[in-house]
């Protein structure tokens, strides 16, 4: 009797291994974003006949592009939105613009052009495209100051 | 009267078993989910994880009785992977922290399994995070992991 009650108890003493399962859920859904890192500026040439962002001291404009699913960064043709300056000589600028990826973005490279351009973006993380614009007049500059634009767009 | 004498002296050979049997008796260990977690992207988009913005850690509640060792899995992505996942870059990591009797537990991020020894306390939980981190980003789609969690 009692080794019945002992074995009794130690069967209820045998703790049994408890095991749980935690679960994690997360969706990441199709998007496109783009940041300005830096904007760019543009020096003159030592020739004269080009003011750009890879001239002297100038810098290129950075643009930070998260990419998820299929999307298309377009870049449109760069254009100069500041008036022109006394004694300027429009009619014979040409505006171009170029760019190179970084991260993600590494394989994309598009060399100066004044034309409109695009390129794929899928899954990548947050990366940096390099762009530089460039105003290129062989009638020379006028003093003053010159902007120029380019509209980068996701979709 | 014999008969009723060697009851009573069974009757108090049992109470002295249980008496002794108490302590193991109450060996305990009990786990139990109060909540699951969820996964939010990192604004850089290479991190998956729990304290990333709109994510949200897990908790599991313990309570032990004696000693007990609580084993803690390596975590795992226990979803397919969503089109155009590369999954060769991913590594899933698990890092928990606890309260109340439980602490003095902390766990950084690791990907491997851990645990630690739990010695007799009142009901405390523990914080789980996962994350999913990837140098090549997320493709659109759900992604789940799993931590498994063993009380022995």
């Amino acid at each position: 009797m009692r080794f019945l009650v002992a074995v009794i108890f130690s069967g209820i003493c045998a703790a049994p291994a408890a095991a749980l399962d935690v679960e994690f859920n997360g969706v990441v859904a199709t998007t496109c974003t783009l940041a300005l890192g830096t904007p760019g500026t543009l020096a003159l040439s030592a020739s004269g006949t080009i003011l750009g962002s890879e001239e002297g001291v100038a810098v290129p404009a950075t643009v930070t592009i998260l990419s998820i699913g299929a999307n298309t960064i377009d870049v449109a043709a760069p254009i100069r939105i500041s008036a022109d300056p006394p004694g300027y000589q429009a009619g014979t600028e040409v505006l171009e613009v170029s760019y190179a990826g970084a991260g993600g973005l590494s394989l994309i490279s598009q060399a100066y052009t004044s034309l409109a351009t695009d390129f794929p973006a899928s899954n990548i993380p947050l990366s940096v495209l390099t762009v530089n614009n460039r105003i290129t007049n062989s009638a020379g500059f006028a003093a003053g100051t010159y902007t120029t634009r380019t509209v980068i767009t996701c979709s | 009267m014999q008969l009723i004498d060697r009851v009573r002296k069974l009757l108090l050979a049992g109470c002295a078993v249980m008496s002794c049997m108490t302590p193991a008796a109450a060996q305990v260990c009990t786990l139990a989910l109060s909540n699951g977690g969820t996964l939010g992207l990192a604004l850089d988009g290479t991190v998956l994880g729990s304290e990333e913005i709109g994510g949200l850690p897990a908790a599991v509640t313990i309570v032990s009785v004696g000693t007990n060792t609580i084993d803690i899995d390596a975590p795992q992505r226990v979803s397919g992977p969503p089109a155009g996942y590369n999954t060769g870059t991913e590594s899933v990591e698990l890092a928990y922290q606890g309260l109340g009797g439980l602490a003095a537990v902390s766990q950084a991020y690791t990907t491997g399994p851990s645990g630690f020894t739990v010695g007799t306390i009142a009901l405390s939980v523990l914080t789980l995070h996962n994350r999913i981190v990837n140098p090549d980003g997320f493709a659109p789609g759900l992604y789940t992991t799993r931590t498994v969690l063993t009380c022995s």
